[in-house]
């Protein structure tokens, strides 16, 4: 038998390599295979159907005729409505949020803030709905809220105020979120930076905008888009909040399934709305991106 | 400590011993069989479980209605040719939706012996000419409010305008009460269903004004809404009004001579219907047929504060403002609306509402 020579050896080493790198391929894709198909199965499954309906005519006809409510007067000022309150929660929930991690993380004791953080993780324990008519109970109509909103020649029932306790509930909703998802970003960042600025002369506020704030832009801008995106999809907060003044997009949805029999109108409302926070959330990234190049 | 080793003849045996068992639980398990019964929340499910309570008869699992009733259409129709529900506790809008999509089981006098003393005038039937509706209740929505959180008396509807009134109105959904609400006002105006639209121009100028404060999405909504006093005004139903009366002075504003016809009583009916292809059809008819016996139905009427339907029941001495002694009164003070037009246009009026009326709030 001929023994190999060295340049054929390399080849079937090289081969051989390919071989297992192949098949650490098909094993990498085998495990994510089950995740796959449970995404499919609820996800994937039930947007097709989503989609087949708002396309669908009935006896298997294809009709657009249902995105025309798109392009309605109720739908219109909805979505402004919604885009609108989602885009002042997230910023409020984002920026309060930023501060009670930074002060957490720069200024707390370990002791208080394990205290603190537990608070925060007891919040999420909680039923969404009895925090929202937690904040109902407070500063719904009452004799005070009377009192307070008479002081600036307002009603508790008018529509400011509603908008008002709309973010208010939507604030509360994703601040525990922002607050647990921008710990680790911002204990990430050195201390040592924004003493070494202080210690060049830097006053306190600016050392924390050009260094602190600088470092944590990429992680709070994500961090606001998920709030964003929780916001957008909203449907308990301003069904029970919103006291028929405000209502979200998805509350069009849901009457449009449940009330009025129109499940087709539902389903085009849901796939446009999907769009939009794609959209909206893709364009953010894009600009990002962008900045980061430029 | 011995562990028994297992066989397949034991295994085999042990099968059938539960087999055997498991013959007579069968047996007793289709003697008394759970009906499933779609009803509302609150009042309702209160009262038809205190009756229940004192009968060994049936055994009642109840589905509740969630937001307005016709909510119960998708959840049937998701679950087709599967059907999940035995009865309904619907009212005409949604007993017409599901009679238009087929899937009502005709009543008959032999099924139903107590349907004989409804007054047929409540009776549904089908294009053969079927009964498919046994009528529970005759239930109007009128405009009532409450004496202590209103200062003047509301008289005409022109009083609704008063700036004191400022954020207390509740106003309704057009998918809740099957837009009786917008009715009532375009009856006011000279309207009518086939002619919502000086409803549409009474709502507006209500909700410019800021008089009202809240649009209730459910009944529910409406009850805490007054109840609470976020708002003192509202047009609903009369076991809503009975629930919220219970606590609170409430004037209702049924036989109001000044009115054009806003305060009337806005007729309508609550009534059971029965699925085709319910699992326990027949214990469903004899449910229903004891539901309207007159003993049963006349403590039903007096725990919801509402009128009886089948004649042989008394109606509640406290609801005698609503009863009319007349044709001359029913016709003043009554209105029967046309519920299958109303359905076919509840979809547009929603749109509507949202559109021209929601923006002014």
């Amino acid at each position: 038998m001929r023994p190999a020579s060295g340049r054929s050896a390399v080849i079937d080493n090289r081969g051989s390599r390919r071989a297992t790198a192949g098949a650490r391929k098909v094993l990498r894709f085998g495990l994510v295979v089950p995740t796959l198909a449970l995404y499919c199965v609820l996800f994937g499954g039930p947007m097709i159907l989503l989609f087949h309906q708002s396309f669908s005519a009935g006896d298997g006809l294809f009709t657009l005729d249902h995105y025309r409510s798109l392009f309605s007067r109720s739908f219109a000022y909805n979505l402004i409505e919604t885009l609108k309150l989602s885009a002042i929660a997230a910023v409020a929930a984002t920026v309060s949020g930023y501060l009670i991690a930074f002060y957490l993380i720069r200024q707390c004791t370990s002791r208080m803030r394990n205290i603190w953080l537990n608070a925060i993780v007891s919040i999420l324990f909680l039923s969404l709905l009895i925090r929202i008519y937690a904040l109902l109970l407070t500063f719904g109509a009452g004799p005070l809220m009377e009192f307070v909103t008479g002081l600036f020649g307002m009603s508790p029932t008018s529509r400011a105020m509603t908008e008002l306790l709309v973010v208010l509930g939507l604030v509360n909703f994703t601040m525990p979120l922002v607050i647990l998802s921008l710990l680790g970003p911002i204990e990430n960042i050195n201390p040592k930076l924004m003493e070494a600025a202080q210690s060049l002369g830097a006053a306190y506020w600016e050392a924390f905008f050009s260094i602190e704030l600088k470092l944590s832009l990429t992680n709070l801008v994500s961090v606001g888009i998920t709030a964003f995106s929780l916001c957008i999809s909203a449907f308990l907060i301003p069904m029970v909040l919103g006291r028929g003044f405000v209502d979200f997009v998805a509350n069009l949805v849901y009457v449009r399934f449940q009330e009025v029999f129109d499940a087709a109108t539902g389903a085009a409302m849901a796939v446009a709305l999907l769009l939009i926070t794609l959209l909206v959330i893709y364009s953010v990234q894009w600009l990002l991106i962008r900045r980061g190049d430029e | 400590m011995t562990i028994r080793s297992s066989s397949r003849r034991r295994f085999l045996g042990s099968t059938a011993l539960g087999l055997i068992a498991a013959g007579p639980l069968k047996v007793l398990a289709e003697q008394q069989k759970t009906l499933a019964a779609v009803e509302w929340g609150g009042p309702w499910l209160d009262a038809s479980k205190a009756l229940l309570a004192d009968q060994g008869q049936f055994d009642v699992n109840w589905i509740l209605h969630t937001g307005g009733s016709a909510a119960i259409i998708p959840k049937i129709k998701a679950s087709l040719p599967k059907v999940r529900f035995d009865i309904v506790h619907s009212f005409p809008p949604v007993t017409y939706a599901m009679l238009q999509e087929d899937w009502l089981e005709p009543l008959t006098f032999e099924d139903i012996p107590n349907l004989q003393d409804v007054p047929a005038n409540f009776l549904s039937k089908d294009a053969q000419q079927r009964i498919i509706n046994c009528p529970t209740s005759s239930i109007g929505a009128f405009w009532g409010y409450r004496d202590d959180l209103v200062e003047k008396p509301i008289k005409t509807a022109k009083d609704l305008f008063d700036p004191k009134l400022k954020g207390k109105i509740c106003a309704l959904s057009p998918a809740l009460q099957s837009g009786r609400f917008l009715l009532a006002l375009a009856v006011e105006q000279g309207g009518n269903e086939r002619n919502i639209d000086p409803g549409f121009e009474m709502a507006k100028e209500l909700a410019r004004i800021g008089n009202i404060g809240r649009v209730a999405k459910s009944d529910v909504d409406m009850v805490n809404s007054v109840t609470s006093g976020e708002t003192a005004v509202a047009f609903s139903s009369l076991p809503t009004w009975s629930r919220i009366a219970q606590n609170q002075k409430v004037t209702f504003l049924v036989k109001i001579p000044d009115s054009h016809g806003m305060f009337k009583n806005f007729i309508s009916q609550e009534e059971w219907v029965l699925l085709k292809g319910a699992p326990n059809g027949k214990a469903a008819k004899e449910f229903i047929n004891w539901f309207i016996s007159p003993a049963v139905h006349e403590r039903y009427c007096e725990m919801m504060g509402i009128l009886p339907i089948n004649r042989k029941a008394a109606a509640p001495k406290r609801l005698s403002f609503l009863q009319m002694t007349n044709d001359e009164e029913r016709e003043r003070y009554e209105y029967y609306p046309d519920y299958p037009y109303i359905s076919t246009q509840l979809k547009h009026w929603n749109e509507r509402w949202e559109a021209e009326v929601v923006p002014l709030l």
